[in-house]
């Protein structure tokens, strides 16, 4: 990517924060599925780590929390205490159809739904699962500072690209 | 002995492509060529029967009503599928049901490229 | 073959279980699972208790007690693995065992789940459900505590590992009882994953079902939905062609292969030899994508379909196959032999966690787990499915139960896929259709149904009984991973705080199998619940 091409993308935000995304991931109740898809992107085939990105394991180190799977009821609360954790600008990345809207198991009499329900959602990234290259996409759009903090989540207007 | 293997190793290395898929390549394409797609109503062929709405397993597409129809003096309302990509789980299912072939799995769209409301 | 339909249950008088259990237990030693069904016309629970010997043959036992009146005796003094499956049970049909260790505590249900509501009951409606996950939200947060009367709190340290630990990917909590460095107990809190998946089962259709149940797990997708499509294809009477079978068999070896290699990447990363887990996962992307080729989709495969599969496979994609194999297996084979001659990571898994094979009968331990200590148990050859018996292959064993050993019979069991996997090519009949006319079956007929396959993990076990509808009655699913998870709280006890990792791992634990159902401890610990402020004020105490 071009310098000036970048600059067209970088808000206030953006250049306050001018650095690698560290990723904490969290597994609300998922599958694997999207879980082992995240782990192939950090692998040498897709490999995120070229932009930076690396897996921690503390939430107070991470600048980018991946959820995957549906909010189940036992980690409703965990997930709103490791987002408080964070410090700000956070970016919460919801992968997998789960993490979006709760997906095939919503009506399950644990399942609260999606991530949205419980914090803000920066991107979503659909499907069941994902290719590693999408999530590689919405990791390299913060990245790149294409999407701003406050998240536009996984509403209607989204629906049609 | 395990010097020549290194060796060989070392080698090989060197002249061989590298395993990580080139940055373009990655930011191109999302769905495989073999992958099951994204499925796209072709409004012409549906005939409303909601034969995919009753066996989605995730319950992603609802009977939408788009308009009225006259059948033999009484008048009907028309129904379409709609689709709510962030329930579906892309499996398929409703293009495979369906008897009109009135769904299209396709893989050249890129509806799912995550975006900003803002 | 793999599955069968229940006409024969021996049927027993609830107060005399205990007997028959055990007289069944002399001959047939493996206890498969224990199944409860609600039938709310007659009022009552009725509980199948599934045994297995190692040999193939199933027997089932059945009791019944009415549905005002939910109190039986726990078969867990015979058969210790019962106890889990039992707790199960108990929470969610709110049966009473007299006797399980677990009784009077919260494991698989969420904390703020209310006491007196048993989710799995077929009276209890939707509504309902909806208004307690509502109010579950409202509630108090809560926080565990794990106390004790036998540990006092001067001579042992009480660490809560888990629910979110870079070590697990996924969430569970394991509270372990450490004296200096080494575990003395551990008290495993499951439920995280928990997604009340057989509820969701009953309320929606045998097509619908199929692609839920696929989703219980991502590792192990593909197995999930075969053995429920044996079970239900039982009741229907339909038999799939030959080359539908070939390409079942050939998908479900391309997944073990994913899966043990998956593994084995792991083992890397949590033995701190990261470059292995890196290299591994490379190779394993060689199978990911043959994975793609065939079915459509990397992770969750949707190919399979009641009397067949979803999709055709062509002559010009098996040969791709063939050839992609015979590159996997040559750089598999290179990279194991490097692996394996590292000494540090030998030293650092051979001779931890030791088990024998008596401990894993006992405690109902299935598939690679039972086979390291050299128990030929292997549902794909004691009772085959799919194309499992025109196929050549051996059972591989290890030489006793550590994690050493358990590493070395998953790294055979690949190559023995690869073998199975070229022979499923080879003898694959080149001109049928294996896709079925339609795919949507409408209403199934009465009857009970059980099938069981060999999943990664180990022993599958699915139960379906169908009452003239469109949906299931009941659909109960016993997943590897609960099997061997009571051997896993085992194994630990008497190593050290840095074994952990490697131990719990070593079962190839997968929690949101598991989760759907549950897990436990085996010791008399109390585990209570406080709320945050009582707990806060403890704290000041202390302070």
């Amino acid at each position: 990517m071009a310098d000036g091409q970048r600059s067209e993308h970088e808000s206030f935000d953006r250049r306050l924060v001018r650095k690698s995304p560290w990723i904490f991931h969290f597994n609300s109740g998922g599958c694997n599925g999207c879980d082992i898809e995240f782990v192939a992107a950090l692998t040498p085939l897709y490999d995120v780590e070229r932009l930076g990105a690396k897996l921690v394991a503390s939430p107070k180190h991470a600048d980018v929390l991946v959820v995957t799977g549906p909010v189940t009821l036992q980690v409703a609360k965990s997930l709103k205490l490791i987002y408080d954790q964070m410090p700000e600008p956070k970016y919460v990345v919801a992968i997998g159809t789960c993490a979006c809207s709760g997906g095939i198991f919503s009506g399950g009499y644990t399942v609260l739904g999606g991530v949205e329900k419980v914090i803000p959602v920066t991107i979503c990234v659909p499907g069941c699962p994902p290719n590693p290259k999408e999530i590689f996409r919405a990791l390299e759009a913060i990245y790149k500072g294409e999407i701003k903090v406050a998240g536009g989540g996984c509403g209607e207007e989204q629906n049609r690209g | 002995m395990t010097r020549l293997t290194m060796l060989k190793e070392v080698l090989k290395s060197l002249f061989s492509k590298p395993s990580t898929e080139p940055l373009a390549e990655v930011e191109k394409g999302v769905f495989s060529p073999y992958s099951r797609g994204c499925p796209v109503l072709i409004p012409e062929k549906c005939t409303g029967c909601s034969l995919c709405a009753m066996n989605c397993p995730s319950n992603a597409i609802t009977m939408k009503i788009v308009g009225e129809k006259n059948v033999g003096g009484k008048t009907l309302p028309v129904r379409r599928p709609e689709f709510n990509y962030f329930k579906c789980i892309y499996c398929g299912l409703c293009a495979q049901v369906c008897q009109f072939n009135a769904i299209e799995m396709r893989r050249d769209l890129v509806i799912l490229r995550p975006r900003s409301k803002c | 073959m793999g599955r069968s339909r229940i006409e024969d249950k021996a049927y027993t008088e609830p107060h005399s279980i205990v007997e028959v259990a055990s007289k069944t237990l002399s001959s047939y030693p493996h206890l498969v699972s224990v199944t409860a069904v609600h039938d709310e016309k007659e009022k009552s629970i009725e509980l199948i208790y599934t045994f297995s010997d190692f040999r193939g043959a199933l027997k089932n036992i059945s009791t019944r007690i009415p549905e005002d009146k939910k109190t039986l005796p726990s078969i867990a003094s015979v058969a210790p693995a019962a106890s889990i499956y039992e707790q199960e049970v108990s929470e969610l049909f709110g049966v009473a065992f007299d006797g399980n260790p677990f009784t009077g505590k919260r494991v698989l249900l969420p904390d703020c789940f209310p006491n007196d509501v048993h989710p799995l009951l077929r009276n209890v409606k939707q509504e309902d459900l909806e208004k307690v996950v509502a109010g579950c939200m409202l509630g108090e947060p809560q926080i565990y505590v794990t106390g004790s009367s036998r540990y006092s709190a001067e001579s042992v340290i009480l660490l809560p590992f888990g629910p979110y630990h870079p070590a697990l990917k996924e969430p569970e909590r394991f509270i372990l009882v450490l004296e200096g460095e080494t575990i003395v107990d551990v008290i495993p809190k499951i439920g995280h994953v928990h997604r009340g998946i057989e509820k969701i089962a009953e309320g929606r259709t045998f097509l619908q079902d199929l692609f839920l149940v696929e989703r219980i797990c991502g590792i192990c997708s593909f197995i999930h939905s075969w053995t429920f499509t044996l079970a239900v294809e039982e009741l229907l009477n339909v038999k799939p062609s030959k080359k539908a079978e070939y390409l079942r068999t050939m998908i479900a070896e391309l997944e073990r292969i994913h899966s043990h290699v998956l593994w084995i990447g792991l083992l890397g990363y949590w033995t701190g030899f990261e470059s292995m887990f890196m290299w591994i996962w490379r190779l394993r992307e060689k199978i990911m994508s043959l994975l793609d080729l065939l079915t459509g989709n990397r992770v969750h495969k949707s190919f399979i379909a009641f009397g067949g599969v979803r999709r055709d496979v062509t002559d010009e994609k098996l040969n791709t196959v063939a050839k992609t194999i015979a590159e996997f297996e040559k750089d598999y084979k290179k990279l194991i032999d490097e692996i394996m001659s590292y000494e540090p990571l030998v030293e650092r898994i051979k001779g931890i966690g030791m088990y024998n094979a008596e401990h894993a009968i006992r405690l109902g331990a299935v598939g690679p787990m039972i086979r390291a200590t050299g128990i030929p148990y292997d549902i794909r050859k004691v009772e085959p499915y799919g194309a499992y018996d025109e196929i050549d292959f051996n059972v591989v064993t290890g030489k006793g139960g550590d994690v050493f050993n358990v590493t070395m019979v998953r790294i055979k069991e690949v190559l023995e896929s690869i073998n199975i996997i070229r022979q499923c090519i080879e003898k694959m009949p080149r001109n049928e259709n294996p896709v079925p006319k339609t795919l949507v079956i409408g209403v199934v007929k009465e009857g009970e149904a059980v099938a069981r396959t060999e999943a990664p993990r180990g022993e599958l076990f699915y139960y379906v009984k169908a009452a003239n509808s469109r949906n299931p009655h009941r659909v109960k699913i016993r997943t590897p991973t609960l099997a061997n998870i009571l051997l896993a709280a085992d194994m630990l006890k008497g190593y050290t705080l840095s074994d952990v990792p490697v131990i719990i791992t070593s079962i190839d634990p997968c929690f949101s199998c598991m989760d759907r159902a549950l897990v436990v401890d085996k010791n008399h610990n109390s585990v209570f619940f406080v709320d945050f402020n009582k707990l806060r004020k403890e704290n000041k105490r202390i302070r």
